[in-house]
Formats: C-alpha cells, sequence, structure tokens
C-alpha cells in the first residue's frame, strides 16, 4: 500500500478497535442472565443444580446419585414428567460461593454449612431454607498423642488457648506431655467451618497465625491422622468415617455423641442447609422431600452427620 | 591434572543432574502408574462414581469425557484466536506500536495465576453471559488460558518459514491470503497441530480455572456443552480433599496421567515444538 | 481479491477479540481491587499489620504474601537451576544423539503432568519425610513448596538452556574441533558462557511460572499468612485466593481483597516478564 494509504487504514483499524470496545462493553452489561432465564419458561427443566459447601456435597450427591439410579428419566419418577433423562449437578466452593450462587442465580440451590447471615438472606429473592441436619465440629487429636492418657476433655477456654497460640507446647496443656510443637490444623479462616468455631469457641480471640489452613475438611482429618501432635475441629461424619485414626475429645465435659448432640449440650455445631430463591418447581419439590425423607435422613446419617429428623 | 579434574567435576556434576532428573521423573511417573495402575479396569473407566464418600467406589467415566469436552471446547476456541492472532501479527501487522501492544497483552495473560482467570470466567462467562456453570465457561476460559501458549509457538513456527519461499510467492503476484493458506499454514501445519495438542494436554491438567466455571463434584457425562461436567483434575483434587481411599486417588490420577501422555505423545509425533519457551 | 479481503478481515477480526478479552481481564481484575485498595490505601495495603479481612474491623496486609510468593519461587530456582543446567549439559553436550532422542521426550512429559498431581505427591513423599526425619512438628513449609516447585519448573529450565546449547554446540562444534579444543574445555569456555544469557532468561522465566503457580504449592506449604522462614508456614498469593475465595462473600471486603492481591500478582510477574525480554535482547535467541 502507499504511505498515505497506509495512514489512513491505521486511522480506520484504531476506531475500529475503540468501537468493538464499546460494543464488547455494551454486550457484556446488557447481556446478563437472559439466555437463562428464557431457556425453559415452557420447557421442563431437568436439570437441577447444587453449588456450595464441600461438606454438604458428598451428601447431596450421594442422595443424587441413588435417585437417579432408582429412576434414570423424570417421567419414572411421576408420569406427569417428560422423559428427559435427570441431570442432578453437585458442585462445590465453599459455603459462601454457594450462597452466592444463589444470589447471582447460577445454581438451584445452594448448599451451606453455616447460618445465613442476615445481609445474604436480603440479598435472596424469596428465601428458602431447607435443613438437612447438624455437622459437628470435634476437638480432635491423633490416636498416638499422649495427651489421651492424661486427659480425655479440654474446656473451651483451654481450647481457645490452644488455638490461639498461648498455649505452644503440650506440656503447657498438661503437665507430663512431651515438650512438642502444638500442631494447630484449622480450615481456611474466611470459610464456614472456621467462622462457627471462631463464634462458638474461640470469641474474640484470634487463631494463631502459624496454624496450618487447610483447604478442606478431609485434607484437615488427614492432617491430624498423619502428625502425632496436631489438632484440630474435625467435622463429625469425617471422624466416624475414620474411626480408630483420630480420636475426638470432649469439650467442657461433653463428648460428640449423637445424644448430646441433638439434646444441644455439645455445642460446636454447624447447620447443614440447603436454601433457594423462589418457588420450587415440581421435580425440585420431589427432590427435596426425597432429601428431607426418611431415606434422605439415612444418607445424612450415614456420612456421619446428624439428621435433622 | 588440575585441569582434568576441573573436567572431571564438570562431567560428574552434569551426569548428576541428569540422574537425578531423570530419577525424580521416572519416581513420580512409576510410583503413580504403580499404585494406581491397577484401578484401571473397564469398570473404573466405564462407571460412574460410588460409594461414601462419592468416588469411594465405582469409576471415573464422566469425568473422563467432561476432561475431553473442556480440553476440546478450549483446544478448538484458542486455536483459532491464537493462529488468527500469530498470522495476523506475521503477516499483516504494520505498525510497530501495535505489535508491541498486543504482545504486551499476551505477555501478561500468558503470566495470569489460573485461578484468576477462573474468577474473570466466572464473571464474565457464567454470570454476565448467562452460560452458566458448563462445558463452554469452562472451556472458554481453559482456551483463554492456553491462548499465549499455542500463539507463541505458532507465531515463532511461521517466523520460520524461509523468507525466499515468502519472497518469490509475492513476487509471482500471488495474494498474501493464497500465499498463507496454501504454503505457509500447509508447511507449518504439523508443528501447529503439535502446538495445539500440547496445549491441550496442558489444559486438560488445569484444575483452578474450571472450579467455578465448570467442574462440579458429581454429574452425568455431558451431553451438551451447556451443562456442567466433571473433569479428571478436578475430580482428583476432590478425592484428596475428601480423604477417599488412596488406591482411587491413585487410580485417577494414572488415568488423567495417561491420557495426558497420549496427547503429548502424539503431539511430539507431529512437530518438532519444544515446550521450554 | 475479494476473497483476500474477507480472509484479511477475518484474521483481524480474531486478533481484535483475542486482545480485546485478554486486556479486559485486566481491566476487570483491576477494577474489582479498588474498593481494597480505597480501604486500606495503596501503601497500607502492604504495610498494615495482618491479613484479616473479615469482622468487623478488618485489616488488609498483602506483605507475607508477597514475601511468600517470591521466596517459595526464588528457593525453587535456586534448587532447579544447578540441576537444570547439569542436566542440559548432559542432554546437549554428553549424551549421543540416540540417547538424547530417548531421554528427551520424558522431560516434555515432566512438564506436562497437572499440579494436582505434583501436589499430592509432595503431600505424600516430602511432607512426610519432612516430619518423619527432620523432627519439624509439621512438614508443611516454604522448603516443601520450594522443593515441589522446583521438580515442576525444572522441565522448563532444561528445555530452554538445552535449545540453546544444542544451539551453540553447532555453532562452534566445527572450528573447536579443528582447533584441537577439548570438548570439556569447550564446554567450559565456549558453551556456558554464551548461554548464559539464555540461562539466566530461562531462570527468570521458570521465577515468573512458579510464581502464578497454585494447586501444588497450595497442598504444602500450610497457608499460614506469617512471614516465610525456610522451615516455616507460608502462604502464596496463588494459595491465598484459591484458599479463601469460596468463602469470601461476593462484594465484600474480602472479596475485593482477594482481587487486589491477584493484581499485584499479575503485576509483579509482569515485572518478571519485561525483566526476560531485556535479558533476552541481549542474547542470541
Amino acid at each position: 500500500m502507499l504511505r498515505d494509504e497506509r495512514g489512513i487504514w491505521m486511522k480506520r483499524f484504531w476506531s475500529l478497535i475503540v468501537a468493538s470496545m464499546m460494543i464488547l462493553s455494551l454486550a457484556l452489561t446488557g447481556c446478563s442472565q437472559q439466555p437463562a432465564e428464557e431457556a425453559s419458561k415452557d420447557e421442563f427443566k431437568s436439570q437441577i443444580f447444587f453449588k456450595g459447601s464441600s461438606t454438604l456435597a458428598p451428601v447431596v450427591s450421594q442422595i443424587a446419585t441413588d435417585f437417579i439410579d432408582a429412576n434414570e428419566t423424570w417421567n419414572k419418577v411421576s408420569a406427569d414428567f417428560p422423559e428427559k433423562s435427570i441431570d442432578l449437578f453437585v458442585s462445590a466452593g465453599g459455603s459462601s460461593a454457594g450462597v452466592k450462587s444463589v444470589i447471582d442465580g447460577t445454581s438451584d440451590f445452594g448448599m451451606v454449612s453455616r447460618e445465613v447471615k442476615d445481609e445474604e438472606k436480603e440479598q435472596i429473592k424469596d428465601y428458602k431454607e431447607f435443613r438437612l441436619g447438624l455437622d459437628v465440629l470435634t476437638i480432635s487429636v491423633n490416636p498416638e498423642n499422649p495427651i489421651l492418657d492424661v486427659k480425655k476433655n479440654l474446656t473451651t477456654e483451654e481450647v481457645m488457648k490452644i488455638f490461639s497460640g498461648e498455649y505452644k507446647y503440650w506440656d503447657e496443656v498438661a503437665p507430663g506431655l512431651p515438650h512438642n510443637e502444638i500442631v494447630v490444623v484449622t480450615r481456611d479462616i474466611g470459610g464456614g467451618a472456621h467462622q462457627v468455631f471462631q463464634d462458638k469457641v474461640m470469641g474474640d480471640a484470634q487463631v494463631k497465625a502459624e496454624a496450618i489452613q487447610e483447604p478442606s475438611m478431609g485434607a484437615l482429618v488427614t492432617k491430624i491422622m498423619e502428625n502425632k501432635d496436631a489438632i484440630g475441629y474435625a467435622s463429625y461424619g469425617l471422624v466416624n468415617q475414620n474411626a480408630g485414626k483420630i480420636t475426638p475429645l470432649e469439650v467442657d465435659g461433653v463428648a460428640p455423641v449423637k445424644e448430646n448432640i441433638i439434646s444441644g449440650a455439645y455445642k460446636i455445631s454447624r447447620p447443614l442447609i440447603v436454601i433457594k430463591s423462589g418457588e420450587l418447581l415440581p421435580q425440585e419439590r420431589i427432590f427435596v422431600d426425597l432429601m428431607l425423607s426418611e431415606e434422605g435422613m439415612k444418607t445424612v446419617e450415614k456420612m456421619g452427620f446428624v439428621p435433622a429428623k | 591434572m588440575d585441569k582434568k579434574s576441573k573436567y572431571n567435576r564438570f562431567l560428574i556434576w552434569s551426569v548428576l543432574s541428569a540422574a537425578l532428573t531423570f530419577a525424580v521423573a521416572f519416581f513420580i511417573l512409576g510410583y503413580i502408574l504403580l499404585k494406581g495402575g491397577g484401578m484401571v479396569s473397564t469398570e473404573f473407566l466405564l462407571d460412574s462414581p460410588k460409594g461414601f464418600p462419592l468416588g469411594s467406589s465405582g469409576g471415573i467415566y464422566p469425568a473422563i469425557i467432561g476432561s475431553l469436552a473442556f480440553t476440546g471446547v478450549a483446544c478448538a476456541v484458542a486455536s483459532l484466536l491464537a493462529i488468527s492472532t500469530a498470522v495476523y501479527l506475521k503477516f499483516y501487522c504494520g505498525s510497530r506500536r501495535l505489535y508491541s501492544i498486543v504482545r504486551l497483552v499476551i505477555e501478561s495473560t500468558a503470566g495470569m495465576p489460573s485461578i484468576v482467570l477462573g474468577l474473570f470466567g466466572y464473571t464474565l462467562f457464567v454470570l454476565k453471559m448467562g452460560f452458566g456453570v458448563s462445558v463452554l465457561s469452562g472451556g472458554l476460559v481453559l482456551g483463554i488460558m492456553i491462548f499465549p501458549f499455542i500463539e507463541v509457538r505458532v507465531e515463532k513456527r511461521l517466523g520460520e518459514i524461509e523468507q525466499d519461499m515468502l519472497l518469490s510467492s509475492y513476487a509471482l503476484g500471488v495474494s498474501r491470503y493464497y500465499t498463507i493458506k496454501r504454503l505457509v499454514l500447509r508447511k507449518a501445519l504439523p508443528d501447529i497441530i503439535s502446538a495445539v495438542a500440547l496445549a491441550g494436554g496442558f489444559a486438560m491438567g488445569a484444575t483452578a480455572p474450571i472450579i467455578f466455571t465448570g467442574a462440579v463434584i458429581y454429574a452425568k457425562a455431558p451431553e451438551s456443552i451447556m451443562s456442567p461436567a466433571m473433569a479428571l483434575s478436578y475430580h482428583l483434587y476432590v478425592l484428596i480433599g475428601e480423604g477417599a481411599p488412596t488406591e482411587y486417588v491413585y487410580g485417577t490420577a494414572t488415568v488423567l496421567m495417561l491420557l495426558i501422555l497420549a496427547i503429548n505423545g502424539a503431539a511430539m509425533l507431529f512437530g518438532k515444538v519444544n515446550r521450554g519457551e | 481479491m475479494k476473497r483476500d479481503k474477507v480472509f484479511e478481515f477475518i484474521i483481524k477480526a480474531f486478533t481484535l477479540v483475542s486482545v480485546a478479552i485478554l486486556g479486559f481481564i485486566i481491566f476487570f481484575i483491576g477494577a474489582e481491587s479498588l474498593p481494597a485498595f480505597r480501604h486500606s490505601g495503596v501503601a497500607g495495603f502492604f504495610t498494615n499489620e495482618r491479613w484479616h479481612p473479615m469482622g468487623t474491623d478488618p485489616v488488609l496486609s498483602i506483605l507475607p504474601m508477597v514475601f511468600a510468593t517470591v521466596y517459595v519461587s526464588f528457593l525453587a530456582v535456586v534448587i532447579a537451576l544447578p540441576i537444570g543446567v547439569g542436566t542440559a549439559v548432559f542432554l546437549s553436550c554428553v549424551a549421543g544423539e540416540a540417547a538424547r532422542r530417548l531421554l528427551k521426550p520424558f522431560i516434555d512429559l515432566m512438564a506436562g503432568l497437572p499440579s494436582v498431581v505434583f501436589g499430592f505427591m509432595g503431600l505424600m513423599v516430602v511432607v512426610g519425610y519432612f516430619e518423619r526425619h527432620f523432627s519439624m512438628s509439621s512438614g508443611e513449609s516454604a522448603l516443601a513448596g520450594g522443593m515441589v516447585l522446583a521438580i515442576m519448573i525444572l522441565p522448563y529450565i532444561i528445555s530452554t538452556c538445552d535449545t540453546t546449547m544444542v544451539g551453540i554446540m553447532k555453532s562452534y562444534k566445527t572450528s573447536s574441533d579443528s582447533l584441537g579444543v577439548s570438548k570439556w574445555h569447550m564446554v567450559r569456555y565456549l558453551v556456558l558462557p554464551a548461554a548464559s544469557r539464555s540461562v539466566l532468561a530461562g531462570a527468570v522465566l521458570a521465577l515468573a511460572r512458579g510464581m502464578g503457580e497454585t494447586m501444588a504449592v497450595m497442598m504444602v506449604i500450610g497457608n499460614s499468612p506469617i512471614f516465610p522462614r525456610l522451615l516455616g508456614k507460608c502462604e502464596t498469593i496463588p494459595a491465598l485466593i484459591a484458599l479463601e475465595m469460596g468463602g469470601a462473600p461476593v462484594g465484600s471486603l474480602h472479596y475485593h481483597a482477594l482481587f487486589a492481591a491477584g493484581f499485584i500478582l499479575i503485576i509483579m510477574r509482569f515485572a518478571v516478564s519485561m525483566l526476560v525480554s531485556h535479558i533476552k535482547k541481549g542474547a542470541d535467541l
């Protein structure tokens, strides 16, 4: 191209860039959630999407799998439904991600393993909550930890001092114990599990900064199982699944056993909730009923949690 | 004598390093294959995950299909865009400034931690564009992640095309379009395919970008790109996190590894594209 | 003629789309970070006492994480560089053609392994080893992170150096041989110095790659938001984001703070990239 021609082309090219950027940004803001919504006003929605707590996810997945195995397509569930395959999806990402997805509308149900905050409830249109049960946070140690020979109980204050770092070595907790550093294991500090622990045990004190933050309850439990000096708030369900490899302690004289949990005597617990925004579709209603039914509760219990009923 | 011992030390250093490197490489590959190889059976490959916690028994079929789906979308999108960009930068870009700007943008993206891309993907694809958590959203994010990878390699390969061939073509009056399509791309095709395949292997192993955009803990094998799917990399991460029995973890890792090795192997067969740049 | 223009248009359009999307990412992350910077002030974001974005009086300090990110990557490069360069020398100068062709693919294969696998192996092997043999209270440490990361970046260093060295070998071999120079002399005094720029570039590139690694590092460093020490736990920025994103309510300060952390990471990597291109400009790549 001739020199002056090139200049004109460049100008045009730049304006093309500017124009496209504007169009792009317009498209992005304007596009919002229309595709998702208009998809199936009249069509039968064969998909149900759960998102949220990684603690609750396995439970819902299990119920979902059993449901799908039993039925395969919606018409086997109820004659009114069309013959479409049952698509149930379960995704983890944390309780807050679960709440967020319900607010954003990117999921049908949120799975939350803590109380839903008021500010969050405000953002959810037509808030609905279904309680599946309770998860209890035990204070657990490795079975080879010598503290088990000395005392099987810790007061809330002692737990707080251990986790805050005020007690740094095991021999500060009880005389006769080895002078080993206490390995405090927690979940991610911003997450649901930790918030429960913070509220019920720590109060205003902070967990020490040197505590290990594990990305999931399973990793937390694994850490305690592998390390003799570790202590952490392991989920009741996982403790039961790994009985013998991890030992829970009593807190304030109360053992984390079923009777105490149901009676409320054992305090460090968190609710397992499924939330939704808006009215339940009939197929969703059926699945929710299933989760809350005896069958569903059995699954909740089998996975090691305390069922709501 | 002194010189000789110096050289000997040198030799020892290089041989030892190589030995160490390969020992580690073989150890990792071997360890996983050993512990997980036993798990690979038709049941494992074709069944869905079951058990308490989910994944402790049954198979990983949905995850295999899901991973392939995510990678497929990613490669399709990324190769289209990356090859175009490479062609543009090599053949059509006139101004030096424009070239630097584009290079700059690509460089910055290449550097972005995958989790950040995942967050961006969630906001753009899942939320704003309404694709929801799906193979499409996840695939697009992965595509962004591998875009720089492909672009750099394709551009390099395009740059290696002999100048005389190009010049003769133009001198003969052949249009730029025809030159590129019939001569350049044809010659570079094996290496381009190789680059895309390598990128695919990379995408298949990525976990962070798809956590919020496409991967789920449980789903059936995806039937459309608008539905969410399981992915081997994410499934592996979930299994580790849940404390599932180690055979299943190693089994999943083995399948993932074998798939990636197969893709990389195919890539290497195609071209001489190098990994390191 | 028509087809020409159409093709050109398509090419330009696709490039535009690509650049637009990529550019948008940077813009987006920057935008989401602003509330955090507004809260703590840009300087404050680095100098406050600790990282505590929750609760009634949130405090944000990213400094320990910035240090940890650089520290762990730096550690990884320090560990991987001698081994990597040594292996590259082996592959390009010592090994015969056949051996090289046999062994080199394994390096590339290693580079293709997903990070979760490395993280998993790191957890099982490295962390466990530390706890058993070094009587550390817990094996999670910056060192564990450094070692795992080193293994992950090793293939990149080897590849970069090897390519350059092979090229240098080719160009110098004939003249060197005809002058009667011994192979080792050539390697020591010709190849290595000539490759040094490339080695440096490769090292810095590996450093950048290490800084962005999320999964593997997160699984072995303990994620404590404190200043990194060799045997202490620490938290790199990618690990921070991956760990806390699930729990941060959208639109909260915590959420924006995580984006801000991500933005800082992008800038850090960018700085490293600039360094690389500066070095490369002097090298014969």
